[in-house]
């Protein structure tokens, strides 16, 4: 019995640290061509790029020790310290209304120590982590009316304070993750019908809300006509790098940002940089490596057992793919403008570290999926 | 498994969820959907965006606001916005080819005269990448313009671009105190961009010019438009146009201005020293201010510059010799100099004796030629004894030795430089003006941390020290400014005043944004008797019989003023050293409307220098003093 139970120790503490053997190589290769193209589309992206080059590249490497740091971290932990992390989160978005950097009118910056922060880009992480911890604590009642009442009332007071940074566009996102996330998770039909229900009905209710430039966004997106010159310039000027790009794309030639034709090049557009770059056949091939990411995190999901890590995995792939899929549509015209960064390529640093933990909280599951069977 | 337990044993086998698979579907719809929609964008409508990237660019194209202009308080322009055009290189445009950059640059530096090297040194130093438009110079001759022009199709990296100038219409006169225009720096783009400043904006770089930026300034516009391959414009789309800088109205009277600076310029050449030989000052300034609301009429600060030179590109020799001229002419002396007072200060110590009680209006002192103190001997300016006089006579007659009597009663307290800080001095003002330097107020703590920063033990403030700050000399120094609103509190009763040169400011649209209104900083905090008694020492300079104020008698307006001589360390012949001279005045005695402040550095005896200055520019105020009233 005493070398059983050593056994059972040592099997104990295997599944804690994980197994080598599980971790998901296809995620972490993904993940570096990924950022090896962001990289080199962001140098060429701007007047700026060889500054805002060298400054992503440093946040790269944070990025890969965070990623790292996570993978070996038991992501169970995050289950225990949920609640904190999540009200750390809120101060933390407060602090920003009160001490924050304003720029273009709206305060999402924080500094510390002389590094500048946006609590709104780690906020969709921590919404991750709250709602993945609320689904499994209540695995077995998630059909009942009192679960999801409760969950909405969990995630307002994060949607709140993001929207009031004013960053409506993270606020959106945090949304349709926890759309994503309460379906995944077992919500029932009708209660998932009567959110669509209440969204659709919120519409004109949010239209008196939104700030004069995210309406015009809007009316611009509805009728892309109605002002080619003034809120739909960045579009049609994205349009224009995107076309330029033909096939094979234009390689290293001045793109539109480097020209200056083309405002946001860094951030929210560079997709359309990228496209100008490497054309047709790049993004296809850009499309197909989000893809596979996504489909890598929804098969993980789907073989893990404990509940919190396959949530945890069903949160990423969706914060994921409304990133991809909101950035991208933007770019080529099929979404409205909204300010959401294409994840591994945008210019900003709170943006790609958020990026790299998800992915390393993503492989702490995944290593630890076997479960311990008697 | 022996021990009963295994890990998971094996790969569990992929069985998705109804919605699992929901969700892949409805991905693989979405990544689908762009995909199609890109090679639509990309392979079907190529040609159509490449047309547009290439030949239908629509760009926009910011159009800088014209420049407010400044005014004189009577209403005449001092600077004009003229139409010009100023050559521009865009370094990724520029033939790449190798030597034909060269040739391309070559030309460029023939057609608009500046040299090879500066523009291949100012296109390296450009910081904002291979995009942004380095302007190389501005204010291109009509001739030089059109020889650009012609020449621009062999020029593919150059740009011809319109850039209204500055030009100031009276150079030199004002040059200190308006400032200067240039091209924004790096630091100071990045910092201002959210501001709508553009790599090539213009922004102010010194005096008026910078402290009114934010006025002079204005909203700068855009213009969409259609540009081909060349970058030449096919057709404007849409305009915004730009709002044009608010127009300041300075307290500046242009006429008292040009004689102030005139009277100012004569006195360079006419300095003398306390034995009556000429000494040629290295700079000086003066102030007319109006003691009842701190309006400036006139500053003038030599050695002066032409302005001008700044606007159409000014040559680097050009600007290293305004920097190493003895003079600075690039610094406004009246705001941006410490001098030490010299016997200017007197006032102080007298203020800060009578309101502590050290002394009385009727104390008497004897007024001796030297005393005795600690071992240490202590001279009058005077070889003779003066008599015995009160605390106004000794203003009047600018007795040393009276006052080192009044600080010995001191000691080694420090009441001086209390009243120091109550009349404005070791502190910078809020004038309109950049660049101004704060003067220096000694105590026992700046003394103490002196010896400690050269490596010395702290030692006490000494009664020497007491003695040498009771007429003006030591460790303080002051600003002519500080001067100017110092004698304006000792004018008006006892109110030290903010000191504005901006009297008005009118946006484009003709609405009034600000007048302004007399400001108090403080009343300083002594008994009314107190500033009447050092009034009166001011009066007596002028009028009793010892004042040294003489040259201010027999006048048709009854002024009062006060002379000094500051000795500074240069010694420039044996046993002369170089001094600083000084006159303060202002008049009427009775209802005070001018306050004046002469200053030459290095012009030797006040009396002499200053003085005879200061009188000049009391006279054209009174002969103009109802014109200059009239405009108020």
């Amino acid at each position: 019995m005493g070398a059983q139970a050593t056994n059972l120790r040592t099997a104990v503490k295997r599944v804690r640290v994980g197994r080598a053997r599980e971790f998901d190589p296809h995620i972490l290769v993904v993940l570096v061509i990924l950022i090896m193209l962001g990289l080199i589309t962001l140098r060429y992206s701007s007047p700026f790029g060889d500054y805002e080059f060298k400054k992503q590249v440093l946040f790269s490497f944070l990025g890969f020790a965070l990623f790292f740091g996570f993978t070996f971290l038991d992501y169970r932990e995050l289950n225990h310290y949920a609640l904190p992390i999540y009200l750390v989160a809120l101060v933390a978005l407060l602090g920003v209304r009160i001490v924050g950097h304003s720029s273009l009118g709206a305060t999402r910056w924080i500094s510390i120590a002389g590094f500048t922060f946006q609590p709104s880009e780690v906020s969709k992480l921590i919404l991750i982590i709250a709602l993945a911890s609320f689904i499994a604590s209540r695995s077995d009642k998630m059909h009942k009316l009192s679960s999801y009442v409760l969950a909405l009332f969990a995630v307002a007071p994060l949607f709140f304070f993001v929207y009031i940074q004013p960053d409506l566009s993270t606020a959106l996102l945090l949304v349709l993750i926890t759309a994503g996330m309460l379906f995944l998770g077992g919500a029932s039909k009708w209660q998932l019908g009567l959110t669509v229900l209440g969204g659709l009905a919120s519409i004109p209710l949010a239209l008196h809300f939104l700030h004069g430039y995210q309406r015009e966004r809007l009316i611009v997106f509805l009728h892309p006509s109605s002002d080619p010159l003034g809120a739909g310039y960045n579009i049609t000027q994205a349009k224009i790098a995107i076309g330029d790009g033909g096939l094979f794309g234009d390689g290293f030639r001045a793109t539109q940002g480097m020209l200056g034709y083309l405002p946001s090049s860094d951030t929210d557009f560079i997709f359309a940089i990228f496209a100008q770059m490497f054309g047709f056949v790049g993004a296809g091939l850009l499309l197909i490596l989000y893809g596979y990411l996504i489909w890598r995190l929804i098969r993980a999901a789907v073989l893990v057992r404990d509940k919190f890590g396959q949530m945890l995995l069903y949160g990423i792939a969706t914060m994921f793919f409304v990133e991809v899929v909101v950035n991208i549509g933007m770019n080529i015209g099929i979404m409205p403008v909204a300010g959401i960064p294409l994840p591994f390529f945008s210019y900003g640093g709170s943006a790609l570290v958020t990026d790299f933990a998800a992915l390393g909280v993503a492989e702490s599951v995944i290593v630890r999926k076997k479960p311990l069977v008697f | 498994m022996v021990n009963g337990f295994h890990y998971g044993g094996e790969q569990p086998k992929f069985k998705p969820s109804a919605r699992v698979a929901v969700f892949l579907l409805f991905g693989l719809a979405a990544f689908t959907i762009m995909g199609f929609k890109l090679a639509d964008m990309q392979i079907a409508k190529y040609h159509y965006y490449k047309t547009l990237a290439l030949g239908l660019g629509i760009r926009k194209v910011e159009l800088a606001p014209l420049r407010g202009i400044m005014y004189s308080i009577d209403g005449k322009p001092l600077v004009e916005n003229i139409p010009s055009f100023g050559a521009a290189v865009v370094p990724a445009y520029l033939d790449q080819t190798p030597g034909a950059q060269a040739r391309e640059l070559g030309m460029l530096s023939r057609i608009i005269g500046v040299p090879y090297s500066e523009l291949e040194k100012e296109i390296s130093a450009s910081k904002l990448g291979p995009y942004a438009p380095i302007t190389v110079r501005e204010g291109l001759t009509q001739a030089q313009a059109e020889t650009l022009n012609e020449f621009l199709p062999d020029l593919p990296g150059v740009k011809l671009v319109e850039s209204p100038l500055r030009r100031y219409l009276y150079p030199e006169l004002l040059a200190p105190v308006l400032g200067y225009v240039g091209p924004i720096s790096y630091s100071e783009y990045q910092r201002l961009k959210s501001k709508g400043y553009e790599p090539n904006s213009v922004i102010g770089q010194a005096g008026l010019e910078a402290g009114l930026e934010q006025y002079l300034r204005g909203y700068p516009g855009y213009e969409t438009v259609e540009v081909n391959a060349a970058g030449k414009i096919i057709k404007v789309l849409n305009v915004k146009k730009p709002t044009p800088g608010d127009s300041v109205y300075l307290t500046i009277n242009l006429a008292f201005q040009q004689a102030v600076y005139n009277y100012l310029l004569y006195g360079m050449s006419h300095a003398l020293n306390f034995s009556g030989q000429p000494v040629t000052p290295t700079a000086a300034a003066a102030i007319v201010v109006n003691p009842n609301t701190g309006e400036i009429y006139a500053m003038a600060s030599l050695p002066s510059y032409n302005e001008n030179l700044f606007e159409t590109g000014i040559t680097e020799s050009e600007y290293a010799h305004l920097l190493s001229e003895p003079g600075s002419p690039l610094v406004n002396h009246a705001v941006g100099s410490e001098y030490p007072p010299g016997s200017t200060f007197k006032m102080v110590t007298a203020t800060a004796a009578l309101a502590d009680g050290y002394i009385s209006p009727s104390t008497i002192f004897d007024c001796p030629p030297e005393i005795t103190l600690d071992g240490y001997t202590f001279h009058n300016w005077a070889t003779w004894n003066m008599g015995y006089m009160t605390i106004a006579d000794a203003i009047a007659a600018s007795c040393d030795t009276f006052f080192y009597q009044v600080a010995e009663r001191m000691g080694t307290s420090v009441p001086i430089a209390e009243m120091a800080y109550e009349y404005g001095f070791g502190q910078t003002s809020a004038i309109q003006l950049p660049g101004q330097v704060p003067g220096m107020v000694p105590d026992q703590d700046w003394t103490a941390k002196q010896w400690e920063e050269h490596g010395y033990a702290p030692q006490p403030w000494y009664l020497g020290n007491t003695l040498q700050m009771a007429i003006g000399q030591g460790y303080t120094l002051v600003t002519p400014l500080q001067v100017a609103m110092y004698v304006s509190a000792i004018a008006n009763g006892g109110y030290l005043l903010k000191p504005t040169l901006v009297s008005k400011i009118v946006s484009p649209d003709g609405k009034t944004l600000l007048t302004w209104k007399p400001q108090i900083v403080r009343k300083i905090p002594v008994p009314q008797y107190v500033i009447d008694t050092v009034r009166e020492g001011m009066y007596e300079d002028v009028v009793s019989p010892i004042g040294t104020g003489s040259q201010l008698r027999a006048k048709p307006y009854t002024a009062a003023g006060k002379t000094g001589t500051a000795q500074y360390g240069i010694e420039y012949a044996p046993g002369h050293y170089q001094e600083d001279a000084w006159y303060v005045a202002f008049a009427p005695y009775n209802h005070p409307q001018v306050a004046v402040v002469v200053v030459y550095q290095g012009g030797g005896e006040g009396f002499f220098t200053a003085e005879p200055i200061a009188v000049k520019i009391l006279d054209w105020w009174w002969a103009h003093r109802l014109q200059i009233s009239g405009q108020q």
